[in-house]
This record gives structure tokens, sequence and C-alpha cells, in this order.
């Protein structure tokens, strides 16, 4: 994954990912999604990875009401 | 009912004998807009030969790009209701959207407040609901004084009341309620507002700002998606619990379904084809603006009333003093709704008769054999409203 800095963070579903990407995108960050099984949540979901400290990532997306389910640092 | 001489249905009259097949024309767009804009086939063909993934349901190319589509579509809409992207669920049509929102809030016991001029797809769910003997529902009479219709509905409120569910327009006289009231009267009692949009969204602007919790209507109606898609859009003040469970691409070791909109309500795969099909039909009329095709279609049903007003026998159901989509319910003196349709249809023009899927806005209107409906949409121009005027005139002076 390029410009990776953050670890993952999980989001609930394909379309709070692409919010989040559209947001983190808007403000000038990198931010990739990928589809995972498994890891954070036990199940199916989509992680973003963005090149910018997670705390902050999170902050952001907690700030425009974006829900996430979960980080991994 | 008099005896109705059939030549008059003939379309091989006067300069039309040389006409085998008149050409179609549509004014039942309340039912289902047609012709579809050309941006609406271009996107349906590009959905089925470009977005062949499905939606948050893998990490592959074509599901991805598939779920970007969605994802914009899903913003289209959120930006032209005035909703968070989240908040916009597709449905199947507008009658799942209101079943989703009303049993979804309601739930298993609490009052329900709907209009006299409801379409089947409001009352029946409520009625289904009132069947269980904890849920109860009143009906509030619109009259053609906005003041008097509100405060029906507010004298029926009580402490149970948990949803007004409403149309914002009739679907039979297109007779507009005075819906950002009804809202207004909700917020102030924390009662969930719940709007059928299905014969506004499209032809006026509405937003969620109008104070309304939960909008419901068609994608393939005056939005001029494809048929098979629906709309449940909103605000998140109130949670709708799923009436269906199943695959959402989410959360997919649970047993239970998703919280969060829209996986809560979207079970199983979208109509992806449809999701398109909407983006692209607000997108046409965005490129047209509603305050244009607004004045469109109500200048052509001006010209329907009034090229036939001078008529007797011809009954129109409009009252002066009323705001109105532009839909026209009329009747023939004599004839059967069914009769003068059928008589139109022969002369290539495709109108809706009967009761338009609305008991209680015929009982309201006393139409016991209901009316014929003109709804024309963007595509309907002057010449199809002097054309259909002829007939209809012909087939009143039953010649």
């Amino acid at each position: 994954m390029n410009n990776r800095k953050s670890g993952a963070i999980a989001m609930p579903s394909v379309t709070y990912a692409m919010k989040a990407q559209k947001l983190l995108t808007s403000k000038g960050y990198t931010c990739d999604i990928q589809r995972i099984s498994g890891s954070l949540t036990k199940s199916c979901t989509y992680n973003i990875y963005v090149n910018e400290d997670a705390d902050i990532v999170k902050k952001i997306l907690l700030d425009n009401h974006i829900l996430i389910d979960g980080m991994e640092s | 009912m008099r005896i109705f001489n059939s030549n008059a249905c003939s379309s091989r009259t006067g300069s039309s004998r040389r006409y085998n097949k008149p050409a179609i024309v549509n004014f039942d767009n309340a039912a289902t807009s047609f012709p579809k804009p050309i941006g609406v086939k271009t996107a349906v063909i590009e959905a089925l030969t470009k977005y062949g993934g499905n939606v948050g349901r893998g990490g592959h190319s074509l599901a991805l790009l598939t779920s970007a589509m969605v994802y914009d579509a899903r913003q289209t809409v959120a930006d032209f209701f005035g909703a968070e992207l989240e908040n916009v669920v597709f449905t199947y049509n507008c009658t799942h959207a209101l079943n989703l929102a009303i049993k979804g809030v309601v739930g298993n016991s609490g009052h329900i407040i709907i209009s006299s001029l409801e379409h089947n797809s409001v009352s029946r769910p409520v009625v289904a609901l009132s069947k269980t003997g904890r849920v109860k529902y009143s009906v509030a009479k619109v009259y053609d004084d906005d003041e008097r219709t509100l405060q029906s509905f507010k004298d029926l409120i009580t402490n149970e009341t948990k949803v007004i569910a409403c149309t914002i327009a009739s679907n039979v006289t297109g007779q507009i309620l005075p819906y950002k009231e009804i809202g207004e009267i909700c917020k102030a009692r924390n009662i969930c507002f719940i709007a059928d949009g299905a014969q506004v969204c499209g032809v006026i602007p509405i937003k969620l700002s109008d104070g309304i919790n939960i909008l419901c209507t068609a994608g393939h109606k005056g939005l001029y998606g494809t048929t098979g898609t629906g709309l449940l859009i909103s605000d998140g003040k109130y949670e709708i619990s799923p009436i269906m469970q199943g695959g959402s691409g989410s959360a997919s070791l649970s047993l239970e379904q998703p919280n969060f909109l829209p996986d809560s309500l979207e079970c199983g795969t979208i109509n992806i084809v449809g999701a398109a099909s909407i983006k692209a039909g607000i997108e046409f009329i965005n490129s047209i603006t509603l305050e244009k095709i607004f004045r469109h279609e109500s200048m052509l049903c001006s010209k329907f009333i009034s090229n036939l007003s001078n008529e007797v026998g011809i009954r129109i159901y409009r009252s002066p003093g009323v705001n109105y989509v532009p839909i026209v319910s009329f009747n023939v003196d004599g004839m059967m709704p069914e009769e003068v349709a059928a008589c139109l249809n022969k002369h290539g023009f495709c109108l809706r008769s009967g009761f338009h899927c609305a008991a209680l806005a015929h009982q309201s209107l006393g139409t016991e054999y209901g009316t014929v409906r003109l709804a024309p949409s963007v595509f309907n121009t002057e010449n199809d409203i002097m054309r259909i005027t002829s007939v209809i005139k012909k087939i009143n002076k039953n010649i």
C-alpha cells in the first residue's frame, strides 16, 4: 500500500469507506480502500489506509460523523 | 349511462384515416414515466456492460468499480433531497420504501395518522398493522382549505401518535397537501413524518429540510429511472427497524442485521442498474431544472383544462385556490372511465382509468367508478394536449 503511514481503520461498510475516502482525499490525504476478511471486526469489511497518523484520521472521521468499526495500530 | 357510439372511438376518422396505428403518446407518467431520457438509456447500457460487480461484496476491481458508481448514485440522490448519503436507501419501488418506513418506525404498537387522499401503498400497510390489534390509525380529512386540513390532522393527534404518514400530493387529483406545515406539527410533537413523494419528486423541489423525517418515493416516475426502483431517504432522527433480514456485505459473521443505514434496510443485492438509472434521471432533471419541468407540465395541464372548460358533460376534479402537481383527473358524463380510456387508447393516448390504487382518495372524491387521469411528463407537448382534447370533445359529443 503506497503512502501508508497509519494502521488500518476498519469501516462498517463500503459506503462509509468511500465516504471516508472522499473526505480524506478532499483534505489532501492519500486514502486507499481494501476489502478485508476476519481481521479487526472478525468479519468482512473494508479497511482504509491513510498517509496520516491513525488517531488523527479517526478524529477527522468522527468529527464528520463517519462511523468506523475499529483501528489497527 | 348513455349508449355510446363506437365510431367515436375510431382512430380512422377525419384526417387520421390514413393511420393504421397512431403514434403512442403517454399521459400515464404518474404510473411510470415514458419515454426515458437518452441519458438514462445510456446509463442503463453502461451499467449492464461496465458495472458487473456487486456492491460491497468484494475487493476485486468489478466490485469496487460498481460500488463506486452506486456511491455516486447515492450521493446524487442525497444532494437532490438534502440528505446524508448513508441515509439514502435504494428500494424496489415507493411501496417497498413506505412499508419499510411505516412498519420500521411504528413497530408493534402506537397510533398512525394518514390522510384521506392516500394511495394504497400507505393505507394498506397501515391497515395491516392495525390488524395486530396494538396499532391504531386515524384518517385525517383533506380539504380544499389547507388550514382545515391541518386542523384535521391536529385534532387526531394523541399521546400514542408515533407517525403521520401521508402523501405530499394525491396521485388521483394532484392536490398538494400542506406538507411543510404537517412537518412542523410533527416536529413540535416529536412525531415521525413519513412522506410519500411518489408524485412530486422530480416535479417540485422536495428537501428533508421541509420537515420530512423519512421521504419515500419511486425512482421510475418523476425521477425518470427504470422500473424496480424506489428510495427511502431518512434524516436519521428515527430508528427504522428492518422488516427484512439478509446479506448486506457488511458484518458478515453476525447473525443479526447491521444496525446502520443503508445496510440495515438494504437486504440482498440492490438494483444496481436501477441505481445508475436514477442517477442519470436526476442529472437529466438538474440539466433542465425542476422549475422548468413543473412550469411546462403545469402549462400542459392548464391547456388541457381550458380546452375542455366549456364542454358540457366533462367533469374535471379540480378546485379553485388549491395547489396541484401536474395531474388532472376527469370524467365524461355517461361513460365509464374505462370506456373513455379505451377510446383514447385507440387514438394513441395512454391514460390510466379506474381507481388508481387509491381507495381512500376516490372515497373522498365520491367517484364511484373512478376517473380518467392525465399525467404528462416533460416529454409531452402542447400539440399532444391539443390533439387529446380534440378527441375528448368528440367522445363527449358521441361522434
